[in-house]
């Protein structure tokens, strides 16, 4: 086992152990042709179908999905600046209700934080089938949006493949022309975020290892979405293990791109902000422009590039963990031995800050929140730089140094407007 | 969701986990630290991987197996959790 595989089950196992037995989800077993849309057909394997013990493991992570995720406020009614985006779409994992599992898209009035259209993953289109991974959501230019997932293509060894797909909102917020664009990243890549152009013709992805194959280098695909063809920049990092590329975004001329670059050594943080002149296909990360370079816990944990490419901002959180003030003695056990003790409370104050893409220079400071619980946060800028904010445990848009609180459900994956 | 955030404050922050067997209740306050990492990191993977990471790990099902009860094919299974392990790794700052 390597020392992940021995993390992972030792926290599995002391879960298992925590679980308050109402914080768990009903039965949900995974019906494969459910999934895949297709009648019952392989009976042999019936028994194996819902085995209480993986319905009860799938839901204890379930529930502490739950648990981080949170749920939103409802929306306060205020009048919308104009130009605000009328809508905003989130994407759940396995959401309360839904009709099989897996992610489903769905799309809320900014005004009222209702739910106006949703749409799950798991439709067939074509011979290709649902198969999950999904875990971005791009939006471009307020009515068009991309998601990618994987699918299954049919056959006695069903290969499974990652697909671009695009849609768009109707004036009335519906989901319309969900279509793929492109099949993108596939082994020995994995896809960590993508973001759209405002025009909607170039999708980039910040690549990292898939654990198949053999390791790449981090890198940064672009997708042209009416070719279909890719530009990749590989990054020339002296330690591609502990590197890891995220928070693309464009500027409105849809050639240069922001991107963050976090890597670690000797356990201490460094984080990047740089730009990517992407009409000069084919050439290394080396060539970049670095903006800013922060060691530590004070660099952002995600920036957005401003339309005219002058400005980012960037979302900082500092975090602070405040041990239990009491531990009951003895402490109490689980039934193999494992004691068991309450976990650290975790606050965090968070920042919204705008900083020259010049010189990585401070320019201000345009929200602040907290302290507060909660344990990280996103940022997200439509493409005219209107901010969602997921601080964790609040979510909204930002004006005027106020966050505008929004509903989203829960199990919440990615979000854009 | 978070995954960014969990990537830039957790590749500077794993952290080594005390033998059980000598916990003082600092070491355990650190091991608890050090689950509650994981299952944070596990709860932002995608469903799929989630599923098969737990099935595999927690349950300890084989390949065959979770490739039934999942309705894929092995070689899914395969692919699905050395991409789930290396994001985990990826979030939880650790090399393979």
């Amino acid at each position: 086992m390597t020392r992940t595989e021995e993390r992972l089950a030792d926290a599995l196992q002391a879960a298992a152990n925590t679980i308050r037995l109402g914080a768990l989800r009903p039965l949900t077993p995974h019906d494969p042709e459910r999934l895949r849309g297709e009648r019952r057909t392989r009976r042999g394997h019936r028994g194996l179908l819902a085995p209480i013990g993986a319905a009860i493991a799938v839901s204890v992570v379930a529930a502490v999905s739950v648990a981080i995720a949170g749920h939103g406020r409802h929306a306060p009614t205020v009048p919308l600046p104009v130009g605000l985006p009328r809508y905003y779409v989130v994407l759940h994992d396995n959401p309360p209700g839904a009709r099989s599992p897996g992610e489903v898209i769905e799309v809320r009035d900014t005004a009222t934080g209702r739910v106006r259209d949703t749409l799950a993953l798991t439709v067939r289109l074509g011979d290709h089938s649902y198969n999950g991974n999904s875990g971005s959501l791009a939006a471009a230019g307020q009515r068009t949006f991309f998601v990618w997932y994987e699918v299954l293509r049919p056959g006695p060894h069903a290969q499974a493949g990652t697909r671009l797909y695009r849609f768009r909102l109707t004036r009335s917020g519906h989901i319309t022309a969900f279509a793929p664009v492109a099949s993108i990243a596939s082994a020995p890549w994995d896809i960590i975020a993508i973001a759209a152009s405002r025009d909607g013709g170039k999708v980039a992805l910040t690549l990292g290892w898939s654990g198949v194959g053999r390791r790449p280098q981090p890198a940064i695909m672009v997708v042209n979405t009416a070719t279909g063809s890719r530009a990749l920049w590989r990054g020339a990092f002296q330690d591609p293990a502990r590197t890891t590329l995220g928070s693309p975004s464009w500027a409105r001329d849809g050639r240069t791109l922001g991107f963050q670059v976090f890597a670690s050594k000797h356990n201490v943080l460094t984080t990047e902000v740089r730009t990517l002149a992407t009409s000069t296909p084919g050439r290394g990360l080396a060539d970049s422009h670095l903006v800013m370079r922060k060691s530590g816990d004070h660099g952002p944990s995600g920036a957005v590039i401003s339309p005219d490419g002058a400005t980012f901002t960037a979302l900082i959180l500092r975090t602070s963990e405040f041990k239990p003030q009491q531990t009951p003695s003895p402490a109490p056990t689980s039934a193999n031995g494992i004691r068991l003790l309450p976990p650290p409370r975790i606050q965090q104050v968070v920042w919204v800050v705008q900083f020259s893409a010049a010189n990585g220079r401070q320019l201000r400071v345009l929200y602040q929140q907290g302290p507060g619980d909660g344990d990280g946060g996103e940022l997200r800028a439509d493409s005219s730089g209107h901010l969602l904010l997921n601080s964790g445990h609040e979510f909204g848009w930002i004006d005027g140094g106020r966050l505008h609180w929004l509903p989203y459900g829960s199990d919440l994956v990615d979000f854009g407007w | 969701m978070q995954r960014r955030r969990r990537v830039a404050r957790r590749l500077g922050g794993a952290r080594e986990v005390a033998p059980a067997a000598a916990a003082s209740a600092e070491s355990e306050v650190l091991l608890a630290e050090d689950r509650r990492q994981v299952i944070a990191a596990l709860a932002g993977l995608p469903r799929r991987r989630r599923e098969v990471l737990v099935l595999r790990y927690y349950l300890g099902l084989s390949e065959a197996e979770i490739a039934a009860v999942l309705g894929v094919s092995t070689g899914t299974v395969k692919s699905t959790a050395a991409r789930g392990l290396a994001a985990l790794a990826r979030t939880l700052g650790e090399e393979e």
